[in-house]
């Protein structure tokens, strides 16, 4: 089981308290969580606008041991028993949280997956096909001229987020060939590999 | 290879081949001044009295000799050609050294004037590595499998040098097929018959 510091277990403690916490109340802190988590919103107005210091402080225990058990790769199995047993919070609580633990569990891990991701990834692309008819240069021959333009994603360090750029070429039939060649053998030693385990 | 040059250029050309070896060493200076600073109606007025022509018959000669170093160039003429092509247009063996010379020390300068300025980065070569991440600081623990590609795209400056750039980029098994099938649909789309008719219809143009 995993170790969470104690001010951590005190503050999700105090979600039993009905009088601060109504059903509603606890289902938009959790639901933000995961949202902030995922990389879908930032943290809610609403939430930080009210007074209550413990609305902060179970906002925020909640966003550190979501974001801890999924890190060490915990089952939400695991995380319910954490609540019942080391927060004892009831459980309805325990199964309402343990609920939204387990569907946004792959979207957080996406997240946190690609925090340590510094190459530019590739997630699509566009092609077009030009046909070059006359030019003022001998070196460029007529023919088919393909224009491939890949879309990656990566973490801009300086603005803090993902961001996407396009990484543009050109290429005539033969190189294209030997660029699907290539991706192609990948593809292959790939699903080799998958068919071997 | 003989360079194919038009009636209008040879007639522009022709008073070149009455003249000594210093006198088209002096027309090569012009050219030279014209492809750096462009026209000098002061100078081709000098050479016009000197050889009692018009002035237009100066101006004619440097745009005949541009258009035959431009050619030249354009289709890679080597020096061998050039002097054949050279003394094709009747000039004699000392006027064709005087323009070969000539020829060969503003060749460099002429080829960049003619290369093609959509310098778009083209693509030279693409390596390949399959990695497994198997942990990270924010996530411990995971297995993914990424593709690690090296994309090599040639790029050409100003002074007609090429230079390679490496782009570091990685996909995902899944993205990976993707990108593998619309670019294999690319190709297929060139062998289309839409495609195949229009590249006729550009062919017979």
């Amino acid at each position: 089981m995993m170790e969470i510091q104690e001010s951590y277990r005190d503050s999700l403690g105090l979600l039993n308290n009905t009088s601060i916490f109504s059903e509603n109340l606890v289902r938009e802190i959790v639901e933000n969580c995961c949202s902030v988590l995922s990389g879908k919103t930032q943290n809610s107005e609403r939430i930080f606008l009210k007074s209550d210091i413990e609305i902060q402080e179970v906002h925020a225990a909640l966003l550190y041991t979501f974001a801890e058990f999924i890190r060490n790769n915990q089952t939400k199995e695991d995380y319910s028993i954490f609540l019942r047993n080391q927060c004892n919070l009831r459980n309805d609580l325990v199964d309402e949280i343990e609920h939204y633990y387990g569907k946004w569990n792959g979207l957080i891990r996406i997240q946190l997956l690609n925090i340590a991701n510094h190459l530019p990834h590739v997630t699509d692309l566009k092609w077009k096909i030009d046909h070059v008819v006359k030019s003022n240069s001998e070196e460029t021959s007529a023919g088919l001229l393909y224009r491939i333009t890949l879309n990656t994603e990566t973490f801009d360090e300086h603005l803090q987020k993902m961001v996407t750029k396009a990484l543009e070429f050109s290429c005539t039939s033969e190189e294209l060939q030997d660029l699907v060649y290539k991706l192609k053998e990948s593809v292959r030693h790939l699903q080799k590999l998958r068919a071997d385990n | 290879m003989l360079l194919s040059i038009n009636n209008e250029n040879k007639q522009h050309l022709e008073i070149l081949t009455f003249q000594s070896e210093s006198v088209i060493a002096d027309f090569c200076k012009l050219t030279s001044q014209f492809l750096h600073h462009g026209p000098n109606q002061k100078r081709y007025d000098t050479a016009a009295q000197k050889l009692e022509v018009d002035v237009h018959v100066i101006q004619n000669c440097i745009y005949g000799l541009v258009h035959l170093l431009m050619l030249a160039c354009k289709h890679k003429l080597s020096v061998h050609d050039f002097k054949d092509s050279v003394l094709a247009l009747g000039f004699t063996n000392e006027q064709e050294s005087v323009l070969t010379h000539f020829y060969e020390s503003q060749h460099n300068e002429l080829h960049s004037l003619i290369k093609p300025n959509l310098d778009e980065p083209h693509y030279y070569d693409m390596q390949w590595r399959f990695e497994v991440q198997l942990g990270s600081r924010s996530l411990l623990e995971q297995v993914t499998p990424l593709v690690v590609m090296n994309l090599s795209l040639k790029t050409t400056d100003g002074k007609e040098k090429e230079n390679i750039e490496h782009h570091l980029i990685q996909t995902d098994p899944t993205n990976l097929l993707h990108l593998t099938n619309e670019l294999e649909r690319a190709l297929s789309e060139s062998r289309s018959r839409h495609s195949r008719k229009v590249e006729n219809i550009i062919n017979n143009l």
